[in-house]
């Protein structure tokens, strides 16, 4: 019979009592990972991963579980280090959108005037057509 | 706001001054968007966005970036648009995380909180909406990505279908199937690559290709003659 081995890997170091349905905005992944004996690391492995409110399961080598979490503590420290930066536009069923290019803009501030103007732009046309189909 | 026209008798100065760089900017930046809603609105295909991005040296870096520079949203039409709804494409988690951004994006721009009766915030925040936001935040370094390539190459780039879009090596390009895109085209100008997408299926066209290098080019024939020292 195979001995379960219940291992939580925070990533964070704060609060680990957050709800599993919290759609704020710490997402703050949690793995858990049931492990045979030793000897099994390079055999794929059930992983459980909370998220966001959201669950995923697959079957994963302990390789590729180290990676994903090599992967997200790098998103996690990004996000941490720029509070000001894009982040809030980071989907939460995105997390494969973590790419390089993602990660490392930086903005002129050209580049920060244009986005403003675009944004101002978009959320006006946006009000107006809404407001133009529901005249209450 | 004077009016500034770029006719021959320019004065010089005005563009050697780093006072007048927002001027300039908001001079070149309404051309574009014009051009650019004249380009999707005026097009017998139904493409959902223009994106200009625009190119520019960082020094600090030595790298080339592609940025943001200007963007037009058009959305689908309503056929595309129910068909998508029946799809059911976002959770309602995920509803909640794109208005909750739409409402703090609002309350930045408008500097004041939004009152809580908008009915826009309350309106559903569709797939490709959620993806012409987050492009604003996008860039590509030294030819990466779609439009790098393009950039790069000086050449364009059709995407057409998702199962391309899906198996395509940039990450942009998957990103924007995953959002119903099902067709995304990279042309490259001087200064910059217009990007187009669209949820349906759009064949290659050469004609669309000219009408955007003509677009482009226009621009750069007006400013081009002026040796511009300001950095815009």
């Amino acid at each position: 019979m195979r001995r379960n081995c219940n291992l939580e890997l925070c990533l964070v170091p704060y609060s680990a009592s957050l709800p599993s349905n919290d759609s704020g905005d710490d997402h703050q992944p949690m793995m858990e990972e049931r492990r045979g004996s030793p000897q099994q690391n390079q055999q794929p492995q059930q992983l459980t991963i909370f998220y966001n409110g959201k669950i995923c399961v697959s079957d994963v080598t302990e390789f590729q579980a180290r990676s994903i979490l090599l992967l997200a503590t790098r998103e996690m420290e990004e996000r941490l280090k720029t509070p000001t930066g894009s982040d809030w536009l980071k989907t939460p069923t995105g997390s494969d959108l973590s790419s390089p290019t993602l990660q490392t803009e930086k903005y002129s501030p050209s580049t920060g005037l244009s986005m403003k103007r675009s944004l101002q732009r978009f959320l006006q046309k946006r009000k107006n057509r809404i407001q133009a189909t529901s005249p209450y | 706001m004077t009016d500034y026209r770029l006719t021959t008798t320019t004065p010089m100065n005005l563009w050697t001054s780093d006072d007048n760089a927002s001027v300039i900017e908001s001079f070149m930046s309404s051309d574009l968007q014009q051009r650019l809603q004249a380009l999707i609105e005026g097009a017998r295909e139904s493409w959902t966005y223009a994106i200009f991005w625009q190119s520019s040296y960082d020094y600090s870096s030595s790298a080339s970036v592609l940025g943001w520079g200007d963007g037009y949203y058009k959305g689908e039409d309503d056929k595309s648009k129910s068909m998508a709804k029946n799809k059911a494409s976002s959770s309602a988690a995920e509803q909640e995380h794109r208005k909750k951004v739409l409402r703090e994006l609002n309350s930045l721009i408008s500097g004041s909180a939004t009152p809580a009766t908008d009915d826009a915030i309350d309106e559903e925040v569709t797939d490709t909406e959620w993806f012409f936001l987050v492009s604003m935040t996008q860039s590509f370094v030294n030819g990466g990505g779609l439009p790098g390539q393009a950039f790069f190459n000086s050449s364009p780039i059709w995407v057409t279908g998702a199962d391309r879009l899906v198996s395509s090596p940039c990450d942009r390009a998957r990103q924007g199937q995953v959002f119903g895109l099902q067709t995304m085209v990279c042309i490259p100008s001087a200064n910059g690559v217009v990007e187009l997408g669209s949820t349906e299926v759009i064949f290659q066209s050469s004609d669309l290709i000219n009408k955007v290098r003509v677009l482009l080019n226009l621009n750069s024939l007006e400013m081009g003659s002026w040796p511009i020292r300001a950095r815009i």
